[in-house]
């Protein structure tokens, strides 16, 4: 039987409940009594959607998101006018799973940014990286950047006179 | 002859001034320098826009002022009741460039082995403390009490609404409930302004806490006002309301209402890690000296409802330890009152 | 001490409504209230920055005001600071403030079939429509007003919170369990942090950063901004997932007559709101939330919701500001502020010499009405400045992924940050976007895991209030026990309902 996205998803809640409630056994009585009563049956039913996912056959797709796209395509051929859903190329399975860990790590490049250097300057630098490297121009990848740096150096540096978190480096930089 | 002693004498006075000076850390004029330019931090352990910020913010400002040539920026560093941004505080490098305003409700903490603590409250650089909490009892108008005597006097339980387990008003209604003695019942799980609430439907029946935060009860009449605490005296708008000064009460009793008076008296404090070089510190004292009595910062603090009542460097340290050093069997009996597992 | 504008003995109500328009309307009052909308809208629509911030901004100003002045100035931009936030949370599933997070719900999907005109229209009349009716239900109910706020204590606020809760089974979509799954995770989360019932330290695993627990801001934003990036980098376009803006049944207007379509809905949750506003204890985040479970509850079309229903956007957008007018009054009658923002105006309101308390609606009605006429403007103006904009904004969603991502992701993190200022939570964002990937990919409702975070605690903190009080004979209070039947047909209607179909599908009658 092979293991799909939702055996894997499954398996996580079973994790997250079963945890949970280990740890909620080391606390005392009035401190681990509502947790227990809402994490038991829970965990109960992790296990049981995991039984049912692995008897049942592999769905034909019907996921909530298709749904959606056939509410939507449903609304299109009932109204009149110029309405295209947009050509969307079919994309198969091992290109979505490319772009997830695409976009996945794009977002933990973000982090790692704020971590070392802080928001005034991760924000520009990825938000020129992720434009240029998914083919936007120069001109608008640098307009968009300065526009979100502006925006948030006048809000909050200025407005409102917040510490924006500067990363490990900066200050480091800064003591020398 | 004559001129070979007085050049002795001179030299020696000299040398005894020197001595002086040097114990007394004057700040020098190379410490003065020091902060030309310079970025300070001041760290505030909680997020922005509560009390701690505000004071932060002002004192910030001024302490600028006082130290020429210097910027002092704030840094908001919340989280676990002021434990991260006092361990943060504790942590920095002690060059005189950091400092940092937290609850000095910490002492409990501390006095308990709360988990997470990193600092010793005797240990940092003391700087100062703006203002005094002062702290009221009410009781309810639905409630018999008219005064604090009857409170004391009463055989009934008195349930009294707290935050939470082990938060500062939950530790000071244990700790009175034996120094006073009365007998209140801390009820936990009132957060917020809830406990006025309860004590508007007559679940509960004394409330205490910060005579600023109940103000808005107060002025509205609902319930009268018993006695006051946390500050050395009585304070103008409370001039009819016993102070606890003038409750007599044991040996014992006082010790324990001297370390809840003491944590409330060093409302808003500052301090910085422990070891910044004395001519530094005395640099940084002086100027927050000046900061809090400068007359444009009382005005401004007028405006935004921030009073002032500070106080400076070694008192500080001395209310610090005084709080913290308990008799013993007085630590046992906290540890058992603040009961965190 | 500011004295009431007409003198000092008890006032009519007749004399207060009316005392109170003109004062609202006065100069310098009405100059400052038009000064400050604009600022509390902008507010609002920077997810990170909440209304308290601009309190925090604006209070300095108002020293020497005249105490009409000072409210208007600052009611004024704390009455829409909610209907700002509805912008980023339908157009990038971003609650602009921490309410919001319910409009997140119905509001986006709403943009991504393309009707993200719609969505802005009709919050955007909600908020307005909303925040007028309640103001006019808290004017009507000030006679009964103490004993009705007295009434609600722990035990009422449990079984509310019970009820509430109870809507998770409506809000689970196709799968029951999957939604009480989604319910408990939400729950378990509210739990983390200091319990304040033991003081034990619960599921912080050492980390300090977790014993204040975790801000449901960080968890909406990456459950529902962080998810949609993730969505929108596997599957590029924009957005809506339609062509174009120019289609009827999308626009602006539509969501304006929809507020119309569905006024019966709008007048309750704005009714709803604004007591639970009026009653401190609930926590205003619930209302905007209770108030979705409650259009689930009666909707005619509950197959639609999460899929982009406009009823859910107006139910939750007329509760978040219709409860702000509801927080005034606890803050007035007793001094006891029903939120935070309520904490720092009253603060404000004593600096400019006012005093709550009975005085307040006996004396001083007419100022009372003040800030009552003040919401109402306040609320309609905002609105119509917004109207003219929706249309151009909702073209946004328009616009490419590769220009939208970074936009979204940015605004999504630092607004995480800027809520809690503690850089660690943006950890915390991160992890529940890829949670709520997988959980759009497998079929879990996300409302459910919300509402369990918004009313978690205050159930469990409740019920062992009420325990400590009266023991279980809580449960026998009289309003208790109608909530609780309340809870119970709640849950067991849609069952009989079931049912019943079933039945007389296979009687084969009709």
């Amino acid at each position: 039987m092979k293991l799909q996205g939702k055996h894997y998803f499954d398996i996580f809640w079973i994790l997250f409940f079963g945890g949970i409630m280990i740890t909620a056994f080391g606390y005392r009585y009035k401190a681990r009594l509502i947790p227990m009563v809402v994490t038991l049956p829970c965990l109960a039913f992790a296990i049981y959607r995991f039984i049912v996912d692995l008897r049942g056959k592999e769905e034909e797709g019907a996921t909530g998101e298709d749904i959606l796209l056939q509410g939507i395509k449903e609304k299109v051929e009932g109204v009149s006018l110029g309405f295209k859903q947009k050509s969307r190329m079919k994309l198969t399975a091992a290109e979505k799973r490319r772009r997830l860990l695409d976009i996945s790590l794009w977002i933990l490049i973000f982090l790692g940014l704020i971590f070392t250097v802080g928001f005034l300057y991760a924000i520009p630098i990825f938000t020129v990286a992720y434009m240029r490297i998914k083919r936007e121009s120069w001109v608008l990848s640098v307009l968009c950047a300065a526009g979100l740096w502006v925006g948030v150096y006048l809000a909050f540096v200025v407005g409102t006179r917040s510490y924006l978190y500067e990363g490990l480096v900066i200050p480091l930089l800064r003591n020398q | 002859m004559k001129a070979q002693k007085l050049i002795g004498l001179a030299l020696a006075v000299l040398m005894i001034g020197a001595f002086a000076a040097t114990v007394q850390a004057a700040p020098t004029q190379e410490d003065l320098d020091f902060y030309k330019g310079k970025l300070v931090t001041y760290i505030v352990a909680t997020k922005p826009g509560g009390g701690y910020d505000a004071y932060g913010r002002l004192v910030g400002r001024y302490l600028q002022k006082y130290l020429p040539g210097s910027t002092v920026i704030i840094k908001n560093v919340p989280g676990a009741g002021h434990i991260i941004g006092a361990n943060e505080v504790y942590l920095s490098k002690p060059d005189g460039l950091i400092i940092g305003t937290f609850n000095t409700g910490l002492i409990y903490s501390q006095i308990v082995g709360q988990e997470g603590i990193k600092f010793d409250l005797t240990k940092y650089s003391w700087i100062g403390k703006a203002s005094s909490e002062t702290r009221v009892i009410l009781a309810g108008n639905k409630t018999t009490y008219q005064t604090i005597k009857d409170v004391l006097d009463s055989k009934d339980e008195i349930k009294v609404p707290a935050s939470g387990v082990g938060s500062q008003d939950f530790n000071e209604t244990s700790v009175l409930a034996i120094a006073l003695p009365a007998k209140f019942k801390p009820i936990p799980g009132y957060g917020g302004n809830e406990g006025e609430m309860a004590i508007l439907r007559g679940e509960c029946q004394v409330i205490i806490g910060s005579y600023t935060g109940l103000m808005g009860f107060i002025k509205s009449k609902e319930c009268r006002v018993l006695l006051q605490f946390g500050s050395e005296h009585k304070i103008p708008a409370l001039a009819n309301v016993p102070h606890i000064s003038e409750l007599s009460v044991s040996p014992r009793g006082k010790s324990l209402i001297n370390l809840v008076n003491n944590i409330d008296m060093i409302g808003r404090l500052t301090a910085a890690p422990p070891g910044v070089p004395a001519g530094r510190l005395e640099v940084l004292r002086d100027a927050y000296k000046k900061a809090v009595t400068d007359p444009e910062i009382l005005q401004e603090g007028a405006k935004l409802g921030l009073e002032f009542d500070p106080a400076y460097g070694d008192d500080v340290q001395k209310m610090i330890r005084e709080a913290i050093n308990q008799p013993e069997d007085n630590l046992k009996l906290l540890k058992e009152i603040i009961k965190i597992e | 001490m500011g004295k009431g504008i007409t003198g000092g003995h008890a006032m009519s109500l007749w004399d207060g409504i009316w005392g109170g328009l003109a004062a609202a309307t006065s100069w310098p009052a009405c100059a400052l209230m038009l000064l400050t909308i604009p600022i509390g809208l902008v507010i609002g629509i920077i997810p990170g920055m909440g209304g308290n911030m601009g309190l925090a901004l604006l209070i300095p100003f108002t020293f020497g005001m005249q105490p009409i002045a000072g409210f208007a100035f600052l009611l004024g931009m704390h009455a829409v600071v909610h209907t700002g936030g509805s912008i980023p949370a339908i157009l990038f599933d971003t609650p602009g403030t921490g309410p919001n997070a319910a409009t997140c719900i119905e509001g986006f999907p709403m943009a991504q079939k393309g009707e993200a005109g719609r969505a802005l229209g009709a919050a955007l009349t909600s908020s307005m429509l909303g925040g007028v009716l309640g103001a006019i239900f808290m004017a009507m109910i000030i006679p009964v007003l103490r004993p009705l706020v007295l009434a609600f204590g722990p035990p009422e606020f449990f079984m509310m919170a019970i009820m509430g809760l109870a809507f998770i089974s409506l809000m689970a979509g196709e799968s029951l369990l999957k939604g009480l799954m989604a319910g408990g995770m939400g729950l378990i989360i509210s739990f983390v942090g200091m319990d304040p019932q033991t003081g034990v330290v619960r599921f912080s695993y050492g980390m300090l950063g977790l014993m204040d627990g975790i801000n449901i801001v960080t968890v909406v934003v990456g459950l529902f901004a962080l998810a949609e990036v993730i969505d929108m980098g596997v599957k590029g376009g924009a957005i809506a997932h339609t062509e174009s803006a120019d289609v009827k049944g999308t626009g602006v207007m539509q969501g304006i007559k929809d507020c119309f379509t569905y006024w019966w809905l709008l007048l309750r949750c704005s009714i709803i709101g604004n007591i639970i506003g009026i009653i401190p204890g609930l926590g205003g985040d619930a209302a905007a939330f209770i108030c979705y479970g409650h259009a689930v509850q009666t909707t005619k079309q509950r197959d639609q919701f999460g899929k982009g229903c406009v009823e859910g956007v107006i139910a939750t957008d007329s509760a978040h500001n219709s409860k702000e007018g509801g927080a005034l009054i606890p803050t007035l009658a007793f001094g006891v502020p029903g939120s935070s923002g309520m904490a720092i105006l009253l603060g404000a309101f004593m600096i400019l010499g006012v005093s709550p308390g009975r005085e307040m609606f006996t004396k001083h009605l007419d100022l009372v009405f003040s800030m009552v006429w003040v919401l109402v403007f306040a609320n309609i103006i905002a609105v119509m400045l917004c109207l003219p904009f929706a249309g151009k904004m909702a073209k946004i969603t328009f616009i490419r992924t590769s220009v939208m991502i970074p936009f979204i992701l940015v605004c999504g993190i630092l607004g995480s940050y800027l809520t809690t200022s503690k850089i660690g939570d943006i950890l915390i964002t991160v992890i529940f976007g890829g949670v709520g990937y997988a959980m759009k990919k497998f079929d879990y409702a996300r409302g459910p895991l919300i509402l369990g975070i918004v009313l978690g605690r205050i159930a469990e903190n409740a019920l062992h209030v009420s325990l400590n009080l009266y023991g279980l004979m809580f449960l026998f209070r009289p309003i208790t026990l109608i909530l609780l039947i309340i809870t119970l047909a709640t849950v067991l209607f849609p069952v009989y309902k079931d049912r019943v179909k079933k039945r007389t599908a296979r009687g084969g009658i009709g």
